[in-house]
């Protein structure tokens, strides 16, 4: 991953958590790799949709 | 303490998703029994997470990552600090602030414990090359 990605990952994330429900992307977690990716909302994707936890933030 | 009924499904689901060699559970006969994780970020920084399981799942699990972490500016995140989304260190360890109290439920697995500090490393790997707060990427729970 470059940096480039990583940073976009990071506000990815950071839109999730502001604009709950708005983001055209789902974050997935992929346990095989176990890498996070950023998959268009409703494509086909392997692994676990988690962009519940990035809106609904950490404590 | 985990019933064992609870502890089966919890290592049904662990067997599941993660590779066997990648988690192990420590001390579960005595009143401090905890898991040991492997976490591998995206930019490939290699972690240890250890989450406690004295009073899983009827209370929120402790988190840590097994090292005393520092932020970008070199300062030990040991004390609890809502921007950095860390609570007060033990073990000498950086603990996790990961489900607020409010927020926890029975019906949270290790599993998803586990990826919410899978993030948080993603998130602070991002923060040692942005020098941004974890709080700038992981929303606070309301």
């Amino acid at each position: 991953m470059t940096n480039q990605e990583q940073q976009d990952l990071g506000e990815v994330i950071r839109d999730q958590g502001i604009n709950q429900g708005h983001s055209m992307k789902d974050l997935v977690f992929d346990p095989i790799s176990g890498d996070f990716v950023l998959v268009d909302k409703g494509s086909e994707h392997e692994g676990d949709i988690v962009t519940e936890m990035t809106e609904k933030g950490f404590a | 303490m985990m019933d064992e009924k609870r502890l089966l499904a919890e290592k049904r689901v662990l067997a599941n998703k993660l590779p066997p060699s990648s988690y192990k559970f420590m001390d579960m006969d005595t009143n401090n029994p905890y898991i040991v994780m492997a976490a591998k970020t995206n930019c490939g920084n290699i972690y240890t997470i250890r989450i406690d399981l004295v009073d899983f799942p009827n209370s929120k699990p402790e988190a840590f990552v097994r090292k005393m972490l520092q932020t970008k500016s070199g300062v030990p995140m040991s004390g609890a600090s809502a921007a950095m989304h860390t609570l007060t260190s033990k073990y000498g360890f950086t603990q996790i602030c990961h489900y607020a109290d409010s927020a926890w439920t029975t019906m949270e697995s290790i599993y998803k414990v586990y990826i919410k500090c899978r993030l948080w490393l993603e998130m602070y790997d991002l923060h040692l090359k942005t020098g941004k707060n974890m709080d700038y990427y992981l929303n606070h729970q309301h």
